[in-house]
């Protein structure tokens, strides 16, 4: 058992809404030509959540002060390539912001920050998912983060677009959220079929409170109030990122390791 | 020939007294909390007997080391010897290794804010000195080999109990407890 990081929580979670709301960006311009009412305040927000996330970060760091090293080990190190990653993405989402105070932001702009989203979080991905916990040594830290793109990107987004042109928005977050409440059932009791690392991992899920209290607040009742309202109404982003803050601290706390089961049979 | 060295632990010596661990601590004084090498009891579901087994373990300085692979700070080099050294000055106690690492071995050190392990103590073996814990070691249960000239047949890597991961390549080799046996009384 982990303990709590509520650095690497906000971390994770805001740097993953600012890519899913970059995405939403990209996707709605190339897909509906419909871009947000107010181009400038999107944008700004999304540089506004990569930076309290990645100054969240630096609190999880035990010296931070020598955080430049952590693009040393580029070849080999899952997490350096994610910061290298975000880093980009950084940069674009500033020439963004930047080309938003100016007039509309270009196409082939949107199209990069969305794919190196993606990317930051494919690397975000692989990082999460270490030798050392076999319950999530595969693809899933991706699928999830991808998931909480989608949601909480989506939840993000609809500040900056009108109610009649919510219906993009309201269908990728009920999707996501449709598919993350199958998946985040499913997969804690697949886990249950497991060798006695990843089955211990999926009693931990089954039997904790953040887990449901995820499931609940983060899932469930949004999709009925989105199934309600037909639209996504302005208190549901700041539930469903409480939500995805105990499904993330479940995500980080539950996971046991390899090493917890020494000594007895794997 | 290049050296390759390793932890033997003869777990039919191992009689659980965790000097070898004690030995480590007097070595190295870590801070409350923090052990480089632990002594595990083997459960009875793998050693079902009166008896009981031990796996006295530490880093297992691995072949292909997912601490060193995974530090962003490349923090963690690899000797020719074999051991896989941390390097504290160069840590920034992002506390990745671990996560890598499948059989627990670094800790994070809550005073220095770095991660720390076992470094077979490089500097003993340098200057031709046992590793502390294998020098403590009261029945020779704990041995350092070099497993370029390491024949022994009955030393396997993957004794159950321990995370069977063959593609990450743990240096420690084990020999098993021996099974009890009965001794009968002609009548």
């Amino acid at each position: 058992m982990e303990t709590l990081s509520l650095p690497l929580i906000l971390f994770t979670l805001l740097t993953q809404a600012a890519v899913g709301v970059a995405v939403l960006a990209a996707v709605r311009q190339w897909q509906t030509a419909d871009g947000p009412q107010r181009p400038t305040a999107e944008w700004g927000t999304i540089a506004g959540l990569l930076v309290a996330g990645v100054l969240a970060s630096f609190f999880h760091l035990g010296h931070p002060e020598l955080v430049w090293r952590i693009l040393t080990n580029v070849g080999s190190a899952w997490l350096s390539r994610e910061i290298l990653a975000f880093i980009v993405f950084g940069a674009l989402v500033a020439l963004a912001l930047w080309s938003a105070l100016r007039g509309p932001v270009s196409g082939w702009l949107l199209k990069s920050v969305a794919v190196v989203g993606v990317v930051a979080l494919a690397m975000m991905g692989m990082t999460y998912a270490p030798t050392g916990q076999p319950a999530i040594n595969n693809i899933w830290p991706f699928v999830f983060f991808m998931l909480t793109a989608a949601t909480v990107g989506s939840a993000v987004a609809s500040f900056f677009t009108p109610a009649k042109h919510q219906g993009l928005l309201t269908w990728v977050f009920s999707t996501g959220a449709l598919i993350s409440l199958v998946i985040y059932l499913a997969v804690p009791c697949v886990w249950l079929s497991g060798d006695a690392v990843v089955a211990a991992t999926g009693r931990a899920f089954l039997s904790s409170p953040l887990y449901w209290l995820y499931i609940v607040i983060g899932l469930v009742v949004p999709l009925i109030a989105v199934a309600r309202t037909r639209r996504i109404p302005g208190w549901l982003p700041v539930l469903v990122l409480f939500g995805e803050f105990f499904g993330r601290a479940a995500f980080f706390m539950l996971m046991l390791t390899s090493g917890s089961n020494i000594g007895n049979l794997y | 020939m290049s050296k390759r060295y390793a932890f033997h632990v003869n777990m039919a010596l191992c009689i659980g007294c965790d000097t070898c661990a004690m030995a480590c601590k007097n070595q190295y004084h870590q801070e409350a909390g923090i052990v480089w090498r632990k002594v595990y009891p083997v459960s009875e579901a793998i050693y079902p007997h009166r008896d009981r087994a031990w796996m006295s373990l530490a880093c297992n300085h691995c072949d292909n080391p997912p601490c060193l692979e995974g530090c962003p700070a490349s923090a963690y080099t690899k000797r020719d010897d074999g051991v896989v050294v941390h390097h504290p000055d160069l840590c920034i106690g992002c506390q990745q290794c671990l996560h890598t690492c499948p059989f627990g071995v670094p800790q994070y050190n809550p005073h220095t804010k770095k991660a720390e392990k076992c470094s077979l103590c490089w500097e003993r073996l340098d200057a031709g000195l046992q590793p502390a814990c294998v020098q403590g070691c009261p029945t020779g249960a704990l041995t350092l080999v070099d497993l370029e000239t390491f024949d022994d047949p009955s030393a396997i890597q993957f004794p159950p109990g321990f995370p069977h991961l063959p593609e990450v390549g743990p240096s420690t080799r084990f020999t098993l407890p021996e099974q009890p046996k009965i001794v009968r009384r002609e009548s």
